[in-house]
C-alpha cells in the first residue's frame, strides 16, 4: 500500500515495515496488525507515518516523504511544539537554535 | 483520603513487587553516603560481581569516554574515572538495563521512553558541566531517572497509561497534565516514591520529584532545575520521546537557579546532539 499518516491509520491495517521513531529505534514489528491502542500508542510517541501492506484498501495513501517535505514539515512541528512556552527569552533561544541545527541536517540530507 | 495518596499508597504498598536494584549496586549506594568509604571498597563490592564488571569495562573502553588504550581492570578504570563517576556509571547501566529486559508487545514502546531518558541525562551532564557543578554524573543520574514514574505507570497501572496516552494523543496535552487528570498524581511523584524505596539519595530524589516543578522544592532545587531544563533541551532536540509531543513551560525561577547564559545555549544544544549518537552506542 505504501505511506500512511499515523492520524489516518486504521485498527486492523498490517504494518509492512517496521515503525521507527526519529532515532530509529524499533516501536513495532513489521507484520503486526495495528489495533486501536497501539496507534494511539504511536501516535503518542512522536511516529508521523506508517508503511502498509499492499492490498490494505482501507489505507488512505499519504505524501511519500522527501527531504525537502520531512525538513518543512519538521520546522511546522517545532512551531507548533513550542507554541504557548516562548514567552521565557531562553526558550525562544533554544527554538532558534533548534530550527538552525534542523537546517544544518536537511543540508546534511541533500 | 483523596484519590492521588491512595494511589501513592497502593504503589507503596506494593514496593516490594517493584524492580530492585542488583544487590551489588545497593550496596554501592550505600557507600555513597559514607565518607569513608575508600576506591578500594568499591573496587572490591564491583570485581565481586561479574556482570557489573563487564558492564563497567564495556563502558570505560566505549567511544563515549574515548581513552586511547584498552582498560582491562576494575582498579584501572576507578582510578582513569574516579570514584564518583564509577558509582553513578553503575547505578545508571543496572537502572537501565533492569528496565530493558524484552517483555513482549506491552513494552514495545520503551526504546523510545529509553532514549528520551538517555538524552536528558547526558543533557543533565552537559548542563553541569558548563555550571561548573562538581558532580556531574550524579545529574547524568537524575536525568536518566527523571522519568521512571513513567515506567511505573506502564507496569502498575496499565489501564490508566492506556487512558494517560489517549488523552495524551487526542488532546495534544503533556503527560503531566492526563496523569493528574487520570491518576491524580504523577509521575514525577511516583519517581520519587521510587527512589526513595531504593534509598537513593535525597539529592536524586529531589530531583526527580521536582523536575517539572524544581521551583516547589527547598531542597537541592538547583539539581531539580538542571533536568528541568535537561528535560525541555531534550525535548527540542526530539530525542527518544517522552510520550507526549509538547514542550513544559520553562519554569523562570528554575532558570535563574542555573548559571547558564542564554548566548550558551546553542553550543550547549549542539553538545547534547553530538554527543547521544556515542553514548547511546556505549549503553
Amino acid at each position: 500500500m505504501g505511506w500512511v499518516f499515523t492520524s489516518d491509520a486504521k485498527p486492523g491495517m498490517v504494518l509492512e515495515q517496521d515503525a521507527l521513531n526519529r532515532q530509529g529505534t524499533l516501536l513495532l514489528k513489521s507484520g503486526r496488525r495495528l489495533t486501536e491502542e497501539n496507534i494511539s500508542m504511536l501516535k503518542s510517541w512522536g511516529v508521523p507515518k506508517l508503511w502498509i501492506e499492499t492490498g490494505d484498501e482501507t489505507a488512505a495513501r499519504a505524501e511519500s516523504p522527501s527531504s525537502a517535505r520531512s525538513g518543512r514539515d519538521r520546522k511546522t512541528e517545532l512551531s507548533a511544539r513550542f507554541e504557548g512556552v516562548l514567552e521565557h527569552p531562553a526558550m525562544v533561544a533554544i527554538f532558534e537554535a533548534v530550527c538552525k541545527l534542523e537546517r544544518t541536517r536537511s543540508r546534511g540530507i541533500a | 483520603m483523596k484519590p492521588s495518596s491512595r494511589n501513592l499508597d497502593r504503589i507503596i504498598r506494593n514496593v516490594a513487587d517493584l524492580p530492585t536494584l542488583p544487590a551489588a549496586v545497593l550496596h554501592i549506594t550505600q557507600i555513597v553516603n559514607n565518607p569513608k568509604a575508600s576506591a578500594r571498597d568499591l573496587a572490591g563490592i564491583i570485581t565481586s560481581d561479574q556482570v557489573l564488571t563487564a558492564r563497567l569495562l564495556r563502558l570505560v573502553n566505549s567511544s563515549f569516554y574515548g581513552f586511547p588504550q584498552k582498560i582491562s581492570t576494575v582498579t584501572g578504570a576507578i582510578v582513569l574515572l574516579g570514584f564518583d563517576a564509577i558509582r553513578h556509571l553503575l547505578l545508571s547501566t543496572s537502572i537501565f538495563h533492569l528496565f530493558s529486559s524484552p517483555n513482549g508487545d506491552a513494552r514495545f514502546h520503551l526504546d523510545a521512553f529509553w532514549d528520551h531518558s538517555l538524552g536528558c541525562a547526558l543533557a543533565a551532564k552537559v548542563i553541569g558541566s558548563r555550571m561548573r557543578y562538581e558532580q556531574v554524573e550524579e545529574l547524568f543520574v537524575a536525568g536518566l531517572l527523571h522519568d521512571i514514574g513513567k515506567i511505573i505507570e506502564v507496569l502498575y497501572f496499565p489501564d490508566e497509561f492506556q487512558q494517560i496516552a489517549k488523552g495524551v494523543s487526542e488532546r495534544n496535552i503533556l503527560m503531566l497534565d492526563a496523569e493528574m487528570q487520570i491518576l491524580g498524581l504523577s509521575h514525577a511523584e511516583i519517581g520519587a516514591a521510587l527512589a526513595e524505596a531504593w534509598r537513593l539519595p535525597p539529592k536524586l530524589i529531589q530531583a526527580v520529584g521536582f523536575h517539572h516543578h524544581p521551583a516547589d522544592t527547598e531542597h537541592f532545587r538547583r539539581e531539580a532545575a538542571v533536568v528541568h531544563l535537561a528535560d525541555i533541551l531534550c525535548r527540542a532536540l526530539d530525542l527518544g520521546s517522552g510520550g507526549d509531543m509538547r514542550m513544559p513551560c520553562l519554569d523562570a525561577v528554575a532558570w535563574d537557579h542555573l548559571d547558564i547564559e542564554i548566548a550558551a545555549l546553542e553550543s550547549i544544544l549542539d553538545e547534547i546532539d553530538a554527543g547521544f549518537r556515542d553514548l547511546r552506542c556505549a549503553i
